[in-house]
């Protein structure tokens, strides 16, 4: 078998990130930012794993899970924040966040 | 094991806190005052402390060592952060419970998360590996985002809760990024394997090197709230319940700052970090002159004193990334041991002793629900309610580094260690001390508002607790003791930072004995005791 060069992985894990950061950067609507911000951690989720095969060792999955773990609970955090926000003002975007004064 | 146990004694007892709490209170009748758990958490934060104080007493060469297969330490360093941390969720347990009963959000878990944020604290600040900073970075800033929003019927709360969490999501997601890169190139995630792969420059990897440093940087810039990215700390400083805020700029900032000195010292350092085509020391001394200048100059035209402080905040956070930068002179190797490198450490904890009291002494204008903290609101409270009126005016004397306060100490050393790490950094010690000088228009300001301008008609009222006169009182004492008698803390910050320095001179030897064909000694990650200043 055949296995994908280290730089392929490398290339399809920083196109996801920069696709999640450009939707961070643009998108509006607060639950569509959390999806982005999940695409960004999961690149990292790929690249690690890509390198954890190319070097031979276990860390880079063993963080791995824990990025896991970390953005499902990240998720909880977040959609209970949303949920707050929404019962206050029926909004979720984040351009009519401007309460607090810049 | 047992071994490892008791040097993670301080964290299990956080830990513990935070479960106890979650646990007990759910089964406690919904009508019972949740305000005990304030002093219990106090309790339980001291005695992490105690166990702090008796690792650090009983420091040798054995203590030293790394625990859980070299992912985390009980190194001086972490020691030293992990008490100041405890220190702030101490003095955070007693000044929140009024506050919170009085906004109506009293409740169990609020108690809970400040356990567990000051447990992620002191875990990212002992971690020797990524995956334990990620984990304890990770810990921290979750329990802080539902923290800044923990009042959730009110929109600035949650408002700033949220702009918290997004760009601290990103940011996170960034730092991993940033590992993941790391982690390729050194081929593990301990902060020793990556400092020996980084030993001499790779120039191949050049590119992916400098990705990861500056993906690492960024993260750490946002966590600290430096410029280009602190626009999240005035608005998460405002929205947030007052002690929360507190403990925000004190405990979050001194994890971070632990952190970020372990990492650039103990991980990022080396001939390859050299000889990358950008100069992170450079780049970092400039980002700092430009934080302690945009935060100083944005303070001066805010008129409620919480958001003021949050800009305070990111110039202190400008103060402290100079201090960093200037422990070691570039090209970090070698000789360096006459640079005590105690200012950060220092420096930190007058800044946290200070931001406690004020943010404190700040909650009492929180009666009934008011969030506001403007002129109007602290006009007369210095004749009203003298013991707040002081300790405000001494925190911000502290922030301002008023002589005999801590704070005057720490700006002292801070700009010495700057002069001491070489002529170029002369310009960035210049910038600091005219940046102190405006800063002192704005604290001095509040104080105005508090002694010197009309009170208005209406008779105001204060929260006057018990527990919250215990916190004022301490952090108001801590300033002013250990603001005339500095030198014993001082010592202690001298070995706090000489910790981390060993570890450098380690990895270096290591490698010149693998060019002589020698086989290095088997040492996983040690930040032993070595040549300290007495």
């Amino acid at each position: 078998m055949t296995s994908i060069p280290l730089h392929h992985l490398l290339t399809l894990g920083a196109l996801l990130f920069c696709i999640g950061f450009i939707g961070v950067l643009t998108r509006r609507n607060i639950l569509i930012l959390l999806m982005s911000i999940e695409v960004m951690l999961n690149a990292v989720n790929l690249t690690l794993l890509a390198f954890a095969r190319y070097n031979g060792a276990t860390e880079g999955q063993v963080l791995a899970f824990f990025i896991i773990a970390v953005a499902a609970a990240e998720a909880a955090v977040g959609l209970a924040m949303v949920l707050a926000m929404f019962r206050l003002k029926q909004d979720v975007h984040i351009d009519t966040m401007n309460l607090l004064k810049r | 094991m047992l071994h490892d146990i008791a040097l993670l004694s301080p964290m299990i007892i956080l830990l513990f806190g935070a479960l106890f709490t979650l646990v007990v209170d759910p089964f406690l009748p919904t009508a019972t005052p949740r305000r005990f758990w304030g002093p219990f958490g106090a309790l339980i934060s001291g005695a992490a402390v105690l166990a702090t104080a008796a690792l650090w007493v009983s420091g040798n060469h054995e203590m030293q060592t790394p625990a859980f297969a070299a992912h985390l330490s009980a190194s001086r360093l972490s020691l030293f952060f992990t008490a100041l941390t405890a220190v702030c969720a101490l003095l955070t347990h007693l000044s929140s419970p009024a506050f919170m009963d009085e906004q109506d959000h009293g409740f169990g878990e609020f108690y809970a998360l400040l356990h567990f944020a000051a447990f992620g604290m002191a875990v990212m600040v002992a971690a020797e590996s990524l995956i334990t900073l990620f984990i304890g970075l990770e810990i921290m800033s979750l329990s802080v985002y539902v923290l800044a929003a923990f009042k959730r019927t009110s929109l600035a709360s949650v408002e700033a809760g949220l702009k918290y969490f997004i760009m601290g999501s990103v940011a996170s997601a960034m730092l991993l990024y940033g590992m993941a890169f790391l982690y390729g190139i050194a081929g593990g995630t301990t902060y020793v394997e990556i400092q020996r792969a980084l030993v001499v420059p790779k120039p191949g990897l050049d590119l992916w090197l400098g990705l990861a440093v500056v993906l690492t940087m960024g993260a750490f810039l946002f966590k600290v709230a430096a410029v280009p990215f602190h626009m999240w700390a005035p608005d998460a400083y405002e929205g947030a319940p007052t002690p929360v805020a507190g403990f925000m700029s004190a405990g979050v900032k001194a994890a971070a700052f632990g952190a970020l000195l372990k990492v650039l010292y103990a991980a990022l350092a080396g001939g390859a970090i050299d000889s990358l085509h950008l100069s992170m020391p450079k780049m970092l001394a400039t980002f700092a002159v430009v934080t302690m200048t945009v935060g100083n100059i944005a303070a001066l035209r805010q008129t409620n004193a919480k958001r003021i402080l949050g800009f305070s905040a990111i110039a202190h956070a400008g103060y402290l990334l100079l201090g960093c930068v200037a422990w070691v002179p570039d090209g970090g190797l070698g000789d360096h041991y006459h640079v005590a490198g105690a200012a950060v450490p220092f420096y930190l904890v007058g800044y946290a002793l200070a931001s406690l009291a004020v943010f404190a002494a700040l909650s009492v204008v929180g009666k009934g629900g008011q969030e506001l903290t403007g002129q109007a609101q602290l006009a007369g409270l210095g004749r009203r309610y003298p013991l707040a009126g002081a300790v405000l005016t001494l925190g911000l004397l502290s922030l301002a580094g008023v002589p005999p306060t801590l704070g005057f100490f720490g700006k002292l050393e801070l700009l010495h260690e700057v002069l001491r790490a070489g002529d170029q950094y002369v310009p960035h010690a210049v910038l600091l001390v005219l940046n102190s000088v405006v800063a002192a228009y704005y604290y001095l300001r509040i104080t105005v508002w508090v002694y010197m301008k009309p009170e208005g008609k209406v008779e105001r009222e204060y929260i006057r607790d018990r527990s919250l006169t215990w916190s004022m009182s301490l952090a108001a004492l801590a300033i002013l003791c250990v603001g005339i008698l500095p030198s014993r803390l001082m010592r202690m910050a001298a070995f706090a930072g000489g910790a981390v320095r060993p570890q450098v001179a380690r990895a270096h030897l290591d490698h010149q004995l693998e060019v002589a064909g020698l086989k290095p000694p088997v040492v996983k990650a040690a930040a032993t005791e070595a040549v300290l200043p007495r």
